[in-house]
Order: C-alpha cells, then sequence, then structure tokens
C-alpha cells in the first residue's frame, strides 16, 4: 500500500472519541514518563504516550463503563 | 476493554526479511485482573530485546521470541514455571506475524484454574496464512 508514500507501520491509541497515530521515535514517547522508542520499531502494551490518552484515563474508563457495564474497569 | 491500541500495518506486504518489528498486547480488562498494573514493566521489556539482535536483522524466530517473553506468566517474565505458578496473569492468546511472509506463530492458553497453562508456555503452531487471504 502506497498510504500517504510510506512503507512504515503506525500504532493507534484509542478511547472513545479520540484516537493518536504514533510513528517510530515519536516525540511523544520520547519525551513520555518511562518512554523508551527504538528506531524502525514500534510497541505498546496498555498505557499511552499522547498527552490526551493519558489527560484522560479517568474519563474514558468512565466511558468505556458507560458503555459496556460495570463488568468492566479494573 | 479501557485502552484499545491498533496497530495499522501501512508497508505494501511484499516480501521483505527481516521486517520492522511492531508490537501490540492487548488485553480486556476486566474486574479481578491484574493485567493493567504491569504495563509500563511490560512495555520496559521490550527494548532489550530489540537490541539483543544486530540491526536489519530481526526476524519472524526474533518476533516469536519477543512475544513468548511478553505473555503474562507470573514475577518473572523470562520464565515458564509449571503449573500452579503464574498467578493472576491473563495471556490467552501469543501471536507473532511477519507480514512479509505471511508466516505468523500462535499459541493458546490451555487449562483453567490451577490447571492454567498461558499461552505463551505453551506449545507455539507455524501458520502459512497466504492462502487465506
Amino acid at each position: 500500500m502506497a498510504l500517504l508514500g510510506l512503507r512504515r507501520f503506525m500504532a493507534l491509541e484509542t478511547d472513545a472519541g479520540h484516537s493518536a497515530a504514533f510513528f517510530d521515535m515519536d516525540a511523544r514517547e520520547v519525551a513520555g514518563k518511562n518512554g523508551n522508542p527504538r528506531p524502525e520499531a514500534l510497541f505498546r502494551t496498555n498505557h499511552g504516550f499522547d498527552p490526551e490518552t493519558v489527560r484522560c484515563y479517568p474519563c474514558s474508563l468512565k466511558r468505556t463503563a458507560e458503555k459496556y457495564g460495570p463488568s468492566s474497569g479494573p | 476493554m479501557r485502552h484499545g491500541r491498533t496497530a495499522l500495518p501501512l508497508n505494501d506486504g511484499a516480501a521483505a526479511a527481516p521486517f520492522h518489528p511492531l508490537w501490540k498486547v492487548a488485553h480486556y480488562q476486566w474486574n479481578g485482573t491484574g493485567a493493567d498494573a504491569n504495563s509500563e514493566e511490560r512495555y520496559a521489556l521490550f527494548p532489550n530485546l530489540f537490541d539483543a539482535v544486530a540491526p536489519g536483522a530481526y526476524g519472524l524466530t526474533d518476533a516469536l521470541r519477543t512475544v513468548a517473553v511478553l505473555g503474562q506468566k507470573g514475577d518473572d517474565y523470562y520464565k515458564c514455571g509449571g503449573l500452579g505458578t503464574y498467578g493472576d496473569a491473563s495471556n490467552v492468546l501469543s501471536v507473532a506475524f511477519s507480514p512479509g511472509s505471511d508466516e505468523l506463530y500462535v499459541a493458546w492458553e490451555v487449562g483453567t484454574g490451577d490447571a492454567w497453562t498461558p499461552a505463551a508456555c505453551a506449545t507455539y503452531i507455524k501458520l502459512n496464512m497466504a492462502k487465506y487471504w
């Protein structure tokens, strides 16, 4: 696929109403707390590096509970 | 699911090995699971696994090694301790996929309760997905 003329991978940090796109060595991840990215590699577990994603952890949890019910959440 | 992390391949699928690694570790976070608690710890495991491979040489076997380490299996991610040692780990499925060659390794969890084995400590099978798409 020649999308945007790129041959790269992209990761999306997604919550209801918000998505943030990341390529390797994204400045938000480089500067993020505990961020340790590598060139030509892209990896995530369950925490975000986009400021809005991080800021909205509590509100995204509320949105999830509203959508999926009380069985969701930590 | 609390926070989704979706990864989209933007390459054209042309045969190319070694490939550029892309990783997504996902899980559902229902009541009673501790999968979120060590998210940053698991993130921190990635760089060492990448750095152990020469630049440009990372291949599917390396990917298999990476996912096997990252799968939750108790206190020590580098050790499969056997039945009864996996605590509240929740590694249901473990997959390494090479988009360039259409090959993947996949393992599934085995058993339940005290007899449960996480996917990363089960047997992986290798599949060629080309005939499925």
